[in-house]
């Protein structure tokens, strides 16, 4: 398969300069030395917390950003030097949230863009019905309904619209089912894959949702502090992990816990460093750890123990089946997520 | 040949997307067509506070003191509305998030934010003196409507000049993350361009300062315009000449301005 879209050693620091006169300046090393190919027709996940360099590629690969230092490329055409050609051949979705003008339609909106990448008359026209309606538009009336009152979801779904309207062999799509509801994400999901394996188009996606990587990508890399710390099939990575089993242990605090001193408080009792902690908005707690094979029962037990003398009341523990978050566990070894 | 596909690309877009807009906002396009009667009616009623329209008449050099006002409005609330528009129009996408898409689409950002303005504002000057053109029909007749277009077609020679002047300010604001560059633009312009006041009545500074904004020029025409009958051609054809000198040095920084915008932004990054 050829490769379409190629980042090569990609390094990239934001200085932030605020004011005019009183200059403040803050550095930020985004990406150092970021390098993958994708091939085409599929569907290339770029998995990694917040702030890991998910954007800053995406950027870059989308003719928006300069790095500092590497060469990426999108079908043979260099991002620095050709970004006219880039831009011909991409669709781009930075953000389900905004990027429209609010006082447009959906509709307007979507032909406002398609004329300015040359498209116009009829078949403009008749390739914003074909999308909004693959997208599940026309029936949430988004055609004549102003942006300024579109659900999250019918944001999320314009935005990939925009990116096909000139029917690009390449998409970069940055998070683009993040904050949408399940019906949104798995139309989204469903329509990325078949634009991949049916339309052979290479889809970039960026995500920190494991589970939905896991579920649609042909090939992951795993990003994190601006590096890439693993690549391959979902698979492949998962044998990273296979002598070792994923323990899920959900409690309920009831209160507001931190997750820095619940992961702590584990990783100490058990003297490793694979811990992933969340604590939602309601005081639910889920803790998840790496052990190794027949050693699950004492660490299940030592890890309820720790959430009982905390006061947390225990809903659930099970022994997983190895996953990408588990993946990202042991790569991270426990590092903020 | 391909920066002639782009520019037909991006006026289309821009003549659409304008279109719908104030098809959406009717009450802004109702504003519109009343501001400069709402500003002359102020002037007007100030006017006649502190003298009569014949002292207003003979201290700012006009003829009909009630045309030169309503057709001086036009001018202005136009001008105003030019360099607002222009000015704020890169932070306005960048506050929706629409930068990012323009600067991913092929023809770019620096063609967008110029290319792109021209329109939108044409048709916005077109409406501000469209607004005024009954006023000037009652008081001239037909005359008074072919001094209304002259007026249009000198503030479309003004709103090249204008865009380069706002563009800069804009892109000064991008980069620098500061807001001041645009806001004080139409304020300025109110001050210096001599609408309602002659120029000398200015500090020397500001006098200077006059002669380098295109719609002092336009209004020196309304001036020109406002005595009754054929205006003399000679005065209007040099004011003319100087616009589009103005629109060429504007816009030869502009241009390349806006290029190392687009160059910074794409260094710095955009948040989307």
């Amino acid at each position: 398969m050829p490769t379409v879209i190629e980042a090569r050693d990609l390094h990239k620091t934001y200085v932030e300069k605020r004011g005019l006169i009183h200059r403040r300046v803050r550095r930020v090393e985004a990406l150092r030395g970021v390098s993958f190919k994708v091939e085409k027709g599929i569907v290339f996940g770029l998995l990694g917390p917040n702030g890991a360099g998910k954007t800053t590629t995406v950027k870059i690969l989308s003719t928006l950003l300069i790095p500092d230092k590497g060469r990426a490329w999108i079908m043979g055409h260099d991002v620095l030097e050709e970004p006219e050609n880039v831009r011909e051949i991409i669709g781009v979705s930075l953000s389900v949230e905004r990027g429209f003008f609010w006082k447009l339609t959906g509709y307007e909106n979507l032909k406002y863009f398609g004329m300015l990448r040359g498209l116009s008359g009829k078949e403009l026209d008749k390739r914003i019905r074909e999308l909004m309606d693959l997208l599940g538009l026309l029936e949430l009336g988004a055609d004549t309904k102003f942006y300024e009152d579109f659900s999250l979801g019918m944001k999320a779904r314009l935005s990939l619209a925009r990116a096909l309207i000139h029917d690009p062999p390449v998409l970069i799509l940055d998070e683009p089912t993040l904050g949408l509801d399940p019906a949104s994400s798995r139309h989204i999901r469903r329509l990325i894959v078949r634009l991949a394996h049916e339309e052979g188009k290479t889809v970039l996606i960026t995500s920190h949702n494991m589970w939905e990587v896991e579920v649609i990508c042909d090939y992951v890399a795993i990003i994190n502090k601006g590096k890439i710390i693993a690549m391959g099939t979902v698979p492949e990575l998962k044998r990273m992990v296979s002598k070792e089993i994923p323990v899920e242990i959900t409690g309920y605090a009831g209160k507001l816990v931190s997750e820095k001193d619940l992961r702590e408080a584990v990783q100490e009792a058990l003297r490793i460093g694979r811990v992933m902690v969340n604590v939602d908005k309601q005081g639910k707690v889920r803790i998840r750890v790496l052990v190794e094979n027949g050693m699950e029962d004492s660490v299940v037990n030592r890890v309820l123990e720790i959430l009982k003398a905390k006061g947390l009341k225990i809903l659930e523990a099970k022994i997983m089946e190895p996953s990408l978050e588990d993946v990202f566990i042991k790569l991270t070894s426990g590092a903020e997520s | 040949m391909r920066e002639l596909e782009y520019i037909k690309m991006i006026v289309k877009a821009e003549f659409y997307a304008y279109v719908c807009w104030l098809k959406n906002n009717k009450l802004f396009a109702f504003m519109t067509l009343a501001w400069p009667y709402l500003m002359a009616a102020f002037i007007l009623g100030l006017g006649t506070a502190l003298g009569s329209l014949s002292v207003f008449a003979s201290k700012v050099g006009v003829g009909d003191p009630i045309f030169y006002i309503v057709l001086a409005s036009g001018v202005l609330v136009s001008s105003i509305n030019v360099v607002d528009y222009s000015a704020w129009t890169l932070l306005d996408l960048k506050w929706l998030g629409v930068l990012p898409y323009i600067m991913a689409s092929p023809p770019g950002l620096k063609r967008v934010a110029m290319y792109g303005l021209i329109i939108p504002t044409m048709i916005s000057s077109a409406i501000s003196l469209t607004a005024v053109a009954p006023v000037a029909v009652i008081v001239e007749g037909p005359v008074g409507l072919v001094k209304v277009l002259i007026v249009l077609g000198l503030v479309y020679l003004a709103t090249i000049p204008l865009i380069g002047i706002a563009v800069i300010a804009g892109s000064l604001s991008l980069i620098f993350k500061e807001e001041s560059f645009v806001s004080f633009l139409s304020p300025l312009m109110l001050l210096v361009s001599g609408v309602y006041y002659p120029i000398t009545f200015l500090p020397k500074i500001l006098q200077v300062l006059s002669y380098i904004v295109p719609v002092t020029y336009v209004v020196e025409a309304a001036k020109i315009l406002s005595v009754f009958g054929v205006p003399p051609l000679d005065k209007l054809f040099w004011i003319a000449g100087v616009l589009v000198a103005m629109s060429i040095l504007y816009n030869l920084v502009a241009y390349p301005g806006l290029r190392s915008v687009e160059k910074n932004v794409r260094k710095h990054g955009i948040s989307t």
